[in-house]
């Protein structure tokens, strides 16, 4: 099944994944993989102005916390958090240079509001994440409707 | 389950603000510029625009935050002057918004209800038994009115409030044993703001059932508890959290009154603490018993005696010399 696919190399943990099987079946696959991982705080949230203080760094630290696993030495995470930008895919763009080192990528999940959902993913997984068109809504442009990974 | 290393970041940025973001140097000039206008007031005795002064306690209070900052977390010193000195600067905040009531009823005030939890309980520990009441009454005075809004998110505020009442055997509403419930409930049946009050302690609500323990293994663990809370929410620092704050967002002042008052009632305290947070320079600063009044300082000394002069109403007034 596509759904559940493109959802398992979102949301790996094989124990979420049945959760979000389970209580979104019926709805659209777009908006419950996107209502399942903002609820969770599997996504990051950021309007899409920017962060308010140091949601990116913060969300790599909890994401490497839970994998128990480094994806970043602190000097990295202390210069990206220090990292200027004007607008979110140059931080993003940052981030991906220091995460694509251990192999993890920061991808943007495509939405229809005018926030970034976020969330980290291994590279391996990279074409095939792009390659779902998520958002089917005709009204946004086609490129759009895709997840992004900004490098 | 703690992230040291989301938490030694988020102390480094905690420490980083007060030597590379906001500069001694810089309010340090802020308060001198303030200075003319308080002076003028004062000078001119202009009380139709006398309400200044209250505004500047504001800079007076900026400055000594900065000036603690500077000695005990960046210098890593022991000088409390600073701290002892905001403390002050609140109470004065509370007293002169009193004298206003009347004519700017709608006046926003400059301090919240956790941080004059924050001075009260900073007097207890300071041995300002005085003051200390002084504020107390301030506080059951005006509680849940418009200079004591009371509609209060941060749990280790209510919890502070509490064991304070059940140490100096006070209540508020009648009351020492869940507090803000009581609050909540009864400000909820007179339609008065109570959203933000928590129903849930978390882990404050088993420290305020068991703060007397005799058994050292139980405070211990109780003090453990507390002190991933407080770490896991400081690692958030700069968002808003309940210690995310750059002002105390690092300071376990609320593990430190239970311990003092732990120590004050001859039950076993524990002095040694490894986490990061317990061993701060501001964790390990240590007060006097009682700890010297401080140095006034000269802009704060003159709005006081300004409102002495001019409001026999002004609470001070009724209690002869203060922080002396």
């Amino acid at each position: 099944m596509y759904g559940q696919g493109i959802a398992q190399l979102i949301f790996p943990d094989s124990k979420d994944l049945e959760e979000f099987i389970r209580d979104h079946e019926e709805l659209d696959l777009h908006e419950s993989l996107l209502k399942y991982g903002l609820s969770t705080k599997k996504f990051l949230f950021l309007d899409y102005k920017g962060e308010q203080y140091q949601e990116i760094v913060n969300y790599i630290l909890d994401y490497e916390f839970n994998l128990q696993n480094e994806l970043a030495s602190q000097e990295e995470l202390e210069e990206l958090g220090n990292f200027e930008y004007e607008y979110v895919p140059e931080k993003i763009r940052e981030a991906n240079r220091i995460l694509s080192q251990r192999g993890y990528g920061l991808f943007t999940y495509p939405t229809s509001g005018d926030f970034y959902a976020l969330f980290i993913a291994q590279l391996e997984n990279k074409t095939r994440l792009l390659e779902v068109e998520l958002l089917a809504d005709e009204r946004i442009p086609l490129k759009e409707r895709y997840i992004k990974y900004y490098s | 389950m703690l992230n040291p290393k989301k938490l030694e970041m988020a102390y480094k940025r905690y420490k980083e603000n007060f030597t590379e973001g906001i500069r001694y140097e810089d309010i340090k000039e802020e308060y001198d510029d303030s200075k003319s206008e308080i002076t003028d007031t004062v000078e001119y005795n202009t009380i139709e625009k006398d309400h200044i002064l209250l505004i500047n306690l504001a800079s007076i209070y900026s400055y000594h935050l900065s000036k603690w900052k500077n000695d005990v977390l960046a210098n890593g010193g022991s000088q409390v002057e600073g701290l002892k000195n905001m403390q002050m600067v609140v109470f004065y905040q509370c007293m002169g918004q009193d004298l206003y009531k009347i004519r700017y009823p709608q006046m926003i005030v400059e301090y919240s209800f956790k941080g004059v939890l924050t001075s009260l309980i900073h007097f207890t520990m300071f041995g300002w038994e005085k003051e200390e009441n002084i504020l107390f009454d301030f506080i059951v005075d005006h509680f849940g009115g418009p200079l004591m809004e009371v509609n209060d998110d941060n749990k280790h505020t209510w919890f502070l409030l509490e064991l304070y009442l059940k140490y100096r055997n006070k209540t508020i509403m009648g009351t020492n044993q869940k507090l803000h419930l009581t609050v909540k409930e009864k400000y909820k049946k007179a339609g008065l703001q109570c959203g933000l009050i928590s129903e849930d302690l978390d882990v404050y609500s088993e420290v305020l059932e068991k703060w007397s323990t005799p058994s050292s293994e139980e405070i211990e663990n109780l003090v453990g508890k507390m002190v991933l809370y407080h770490s896991q929410l400081a690692s958030e620092i700069g968002q808003l959290g309940e210690f995310g704050d750059f002002r105390y967002g690092f300071y376990p002042f609320e593990i430190l009154f239970l311990l003092y008052v732990r120590k004050q009632m001859d039950l076993y305290a524990p002095k040694q603490f490894e986490e990061l947070l317990m061993n701060t320079p501001e964790a390990k600063m240590v007060f006097g018993d009682p700890e010297p009044y401080p140095e006034w300082d000269p802009l704060l000394l003159q709005i006081d005696n300004f409102y002495r002069k001019n409001y026999p109403e002004y609470i001070p007034n009724k209690h002869g010399v203060l922080f002396r």
